[in-house]
């Protein structure tokens, strides 16, 4: 497995400058500070309505932010709370469309490879619409598993609707991806169960 | 950075408010001194016309209504435009308090093409291009309406904002379009026109309409400027009850 | 530019995969127009010489208001479920990806129309329906195009489908006006064609980037 193409630890692939955002005409947060190289995981914490989601969006630019700059050094894959997961595509063809949107299309080959780690393997060829609400989180998931990924990862709540071996896989996945040179920011209601090390950031109320 | 220049201080509600709330009185002193004014020497003075008769007095009404309705939809448009552009809120309250005025005049200059009709073709209602045109305008303006309060949610006119500045925008661009096709599909298809020209017009009259367009603007103006003024405050005071930083919150 | 087409392939397909696998998506206008035309012998009386004469404006109606059914789950549902932010992060520009799905959708439902619609003309007796075809031809992309425009700025609004025909129906006036003539046949028809023509011409470079720019706002 490879990264679309690796950057120096010293060069940040995150920078985020006096960042800050409102939902209208309440805040949610501002002066958000942050650079983050590649090789290191950011978990993003804070009660609901703080803003995680936001921030992430803000990062991903699919927001402007109120204030401040984002700096993006390479591109980056985003799963969102809701992944873009369409009921009438089966589960593969989902998969596939997914990293061919991204730019990074794959061959059925490939995609089946990155469902087996997800326990999809199998139920390659079922429409979407007839699976439950893990599998389907484990779909959007399992984009992360195939050959080509960029550097920088955006996760929101990825643990979301999965059991705990599924979530240690997904940690290892992670650990794994940090440790060839990637970055990864998520956001999580629980701890994932990783080995290396975290960096924290907590918006809401200090 | 250099400085903005001065007039922005009056995008700010703390210059708004003072500086509108010294014309408002003006503003409402002149409009209603211009349509008693013109409509008195309208519906009495002025000699009655040799072609129309007494309906011609309706005019008075129609000429300024229909002019009052198209500006105020390229004002909406304006201020959609400086609102994308600039983000300030008073642009985006500025646009939405057009609206209702708009859509009065543009029904007004409906009824009035409507009632000065009657009496010349025999139908209430006649396709030609202009009172066709001013039908279409009149549903833009209720479009508008009808979007921007579909999209707000209480507590965020944002969304409002921006949806409706896009529908004003989109409409304005379109509104040339449109005129031109009605008016060939008029042409196309022989329909009666209206055209309220023929007789040389009398002083009186004249003087007359004068007066009761600069009463109608007057009025329009007032309008817009009141009902700003109040959806400012609204938006204002709404802010307040959100913290301004998250460190007072705690 | 590898990337950004086969982000634009995957596009493409995935949207045709969509509307082909829900086969209501795409027959409910087709349905409604015959529907409508039956109205019309119902409605207007079954006198032939009158049908012959009225037959392409009232298609064109009817097409002009079957356009409109579909819109409300023309991005709704990509909002919804999140696919509208994977194709605004897709190295494809915005204003392509939106023409390519209007286009995909106009495949489906628009283009079905300027084939059944002639032979509808027929049932009526009119004799050449070449110039309806034509007129549908391109009147119904100009018809996709402004409904695009419309589908993303009620986006979050509230009750869609009475909401979208109220702001649509002025802006859609150009292209009735134009349609209609030039389906009427007659000494105006082509001139009516060349006038629809460029006006498709303008919205094709205006639209796409209107709607975008209209669904980033709609994003944010």
């Amino acid at each position: 497995m490879s990264l679309a193409s690796a950057l120096p630890s010293t060069t940040p692939s995150l920078i985020l400058q006096r960042v800050g955002q409102s939902r209208g005409e309440r805040l949610l947060f501002e002066d958000v500070d942050l650079a983050l190289h590649p090789g290191q995981l950011l978990w993003v914490e804070g009660a609901n309505g703080s803003g995680k989601t936001s921030l992430l969006r803000v990062i991903c630019g699919l927001s402007a932010p109120r204030a401040g700059r984002v700096h993006v050094a390479q591109s980056l894959l985003y799963v969102g709370h809701k992944p873009g997961l369409k009921d009438q595509l089966s589960v593969i063809e989902q998969l596939r469309s997914s990293a061919a949107l991204a730019g990074r299309p794959c061959t059925e080959s490939e995609a089946l490879a990155a469902l087996a780690p997800v326990g999809l393997d199998d139920a390659a060829g079922l429409r979407l619409a007839q699976l439950s609400e893990g599998q389907r989180r484990r779909t959007a998931l399992a984009q992360l598993w195939l050959p080509q990924v960029p550097p920088l990862w955006v996760l929101d709540e990825p643990l979301a609707a999965l059991d705990a071996a599924m979530a240690e896989r997904l940690a290892q996945r992670l650990d794994r991806h940090a440790e060839e040179g990637g970055s990864v920011v998520f956001t999580s209601h629980q701890a994932l169960p990783l080995r290396r090390p975290v960096r924290s950031l907590r918006l809401g109320k200090h | 950075m250099s400085k903005p220049h001065p007039l922005w201080r009056y995008a700010s509600p703390a210059h708004f408010l003072p500086l509108t709330g010294r014309l408002l009185p003006l503003l409402w002193g002149v409009a209603a001194v211009g349509i008693a004014a013109g409509l008195w020497l309208g519906l009495f003075v002025a000699p009655v016309d040799a072609q129309q008769g007494e309906t011609y007095r309706i005019l008075y009404l129609h000429v300024p209504a229909a002019w009052i309705a198209m500006v105020c939809y390229g004002a909406m448009a304006f201020w959609a435009l400086w609102g994308l552009a600039w983000k300030t809120r008073l642009a985006f309250v500025l646009m939405r308090a057009l609206a209702p005025t708009g859509t009065l005049f543009a029904v007004l200059t409906l009824v009035t093409g409507s009632l000065w009709g009657k009496p010349m073709w025999g139908t209430w209602w006649v396709w030609d291009a202009r009172l066709t045109s001013a039908l279409l305008l009149a549903l833009l303006y209720v479009g508008f309406i009808a979007l921007t309060s579909a999209v707000d949610t209480p507590g965020d006119r944002q969304r409002g904002d921006r949806a409706g500045a896009l529908l004003a925008l989109v409409g304005a661009l379109n509104l040339p379009v449109l005129y031109f096709s009605v008016s060939w599909w008029n042409t196309l298809h022989q329909g009666a026109s209206i055209s309220p020209r023929g007789s040389a017009i009398a002083p009186e009259m004249l003087w007359g309409l004068l007066l009761a367009t600069v009463g109608f603007w007057a009025y329009a103006v007032a309008a817009v400027l009141t009902r700003a003024r109040q959806q400012l405050q609204a938006r204002v005071e709404r802010e307040a009850l959100w913290p301004r930083s998250l460190e007072s919150a705690a | 530019m590898g990337a950004a087409y086969q982000a634009a392939a995957a596009l493409a397909r995935r949207e045709g995969l969509g509307v082909l696998r829900q086969p209501a998506e795409w027959l409910t206008p087709l349905a409604f127009v015959v529907g409508v035309a039956l109205m019309f012998p119902l409605g207007l009386g079954p006198e032939p010489a009158r049908l012959r004469e009225l037959a392409p404006g009232l298609l064109w109606i009817a097409a002009l208001l079957a356009s409109l059914l579909s819109l409300p789950r023309l991005f709704a549902p990509d909002l919804a479920d999140g696919s509208l932010e994977q194709w605004w992060l897709a190295p494809l520009p915005r204003p392509l990806a939106v023409a390519l799905k209007l286009a995909v959708h106009w495949g489906f439902s628009g283009l079905p129309l300027v084939l059944l619609a002639p032979v509808l003309a027929l049932a009526f007796g009119v004799d050449d329906p070449l110039p309806l075809a034509l007129s549908l031809l391109l009147g119904t992309p100009a018809l996709a195009l402004l409904g695009g425009l419309g589908a993303a700025l009620v986006l979050h609004a509230r009750a869609g489908a009475g909401l979208l025909a109220l702001l649509l129906l002025p802006l859609e006036v150009p292209v009735l006006v134009f349609g209609t003539a030039a389906a009427n046949g007659g000494p105006n028809a082509d001139s009516a064609l060349l006038l629809l023509g460029a006006w498709l011409a303008v919205l094709l470079a205006l639209a796409p980037w209107a709607t975008s720019a209209t669904l980033s706002l709609m994003l944010d």
